[in-house]
């Protein structure tokens, strides 16, 4: 039962993530390596000996194990991207009231 | 005094300052004795008070902030208005009235004789001062010199004193990327990468229940740390 709600979930991300990517917000790189990431996941939700297979090789001890670990390292490089975007973001700001300081202190001093 | 004024000629102030309409013209006017109050550049940080109003009563040229963005922030706005202005040397300088304007003709001295870029201020220098930092703070101090001399291999023995000197040069090399307190590391680091030449002087601070009131916490020395640990992960 979980496979088909995993794939309808997956279905639905993708043609959400299409969607974007139609829109101009993400780039047709951004768009294949979010596909090939879910493809992956509803790859193994259909062939879960593989998965089976992959853990023991890696010496993780169950699937889910494994996917929990997959899970936190996209988290938490998900999470330093978001902070890079947000340091990115906090310095514009800080260039932009500095600009308009600077530029109403030449205002002031032209004045007569 | 009016040879020690020709002295400091090109020599501006930066006074990054949020919320200090209690002392800034006191601040403003201390430093007037050694530098014109035009020469005198507050940066007001979006206060929430008469910060500005009491600096420009006081002579200073004055900077503000649209929304508040931290003390180093203003710190940055305020050297690129010095250097605008066409100083030859930028002094910053706490608007709570700790640091003391006396020490300022030492503190620009080795800048003016060429001897260094960058004249670092020390509490640690002036047994007197060093005296009366709380214990706590003199212990997040001295780890924070720790963590300096490993990280960047700068000897000093005050890594968070708002009291420092900087060429021209210095300022237009130095990039301030850093907000809020983490400045003052920051500072340091671009010291030590653009290999500028440096000197430690000691100042006096004087430590009062209102500045005490208005200063770092403690605990901010943690949080400043792993923002600056965050900050040399994603680069």
């Amino acid at each position: 039962m979980y496979r088909y709600l995993v794939s309808v979930f997956v279905v639905f991300i993708i043609v959400r993530m299409y969607q974007r990517y139609r829109a101009g917000h993400i780039s047709s790189r951004r768009l294949l390596t979010w596909m090939g990431l879910w493809a992956v996941v509803l790859w193994f939700s259909w062939m879960p000996q593989y998965a089976d297979k992959l853990t023991g090789f890696l010496g993780v001890g169950r699937g889910v194990d494994l996917l929990f670990f997959v899970a936190i390292l996209m988290l938490v490089t998900l999470l330093l991207n978001v902070y890079v975007q947000l340091e990115k973001q906090r310095l514009e700001i800080t260039s932009l009231v500095r600009e308009l300081a600077l530029r109403d202190m030449e205002r002031q001093k032209t004045k007569p | 005094m009016q040879e020690q004024r020709d002295n400091l000629a090109g020599v501006y102030v930066v006074v990054p300052a949020y919320n200090e309409a209690a002392v800034i013209g006191e601040v403003v006017a201390d430093l007037a004795r050694f530098v014109p109050p035009r020469q005198v550049i507050v940066v007001d940080d979006a206060s929430g008070d008469d910060t500005a109003q009491a600096a420009c009563r006081a002579g200073a040229t004055v900077l503000r902030h649209a929304i508040n963005r931290g003390q180093g922030a203003a710190l940055a706005t305020g050297i690129q208005s010095a250097l605008r202005l066409g100083a030859s040397a930028i002094v910053t300088f706490d608007a709570d009235h700790q640091h003391q304007a006396d020490d300022l003709p030492a503190m620009v001295q080795p800048v003016l004789d060429g001897e260094a870029d960058v004249v670092l201020g020390t509490r640690f220098g002036a047994a007197q001062s060093s005296r009366h930092i709380p214990a706590v703070r003199r212990m997040l101090l001295r780890a924070a010199v720790l963590y300096t001399r490993v990280s960047v291999k700068l000897r000093v023995s005050d890594t968070h004193n708002g009291f420092r000197v900087l060429s021209a040069k210095a300022a237009g090399l130095i990039r301030i990327h850093q907000d809020r307190m983490e400045h003052a590391s920051e500072i340091l680091e671009q010291i030590a990468k653009h290999r500028l030449r440096y000197v430690e002087r000691p100042v006096n601070v004087r430590y009062t229940a209102y500045s005490l009131g208005k200063g770092q916490r403690n605990r901010d020395a943690f949080k400043i740390m792993f923002k600056l640990l965050l900050h040399r992960v994603t680069g």
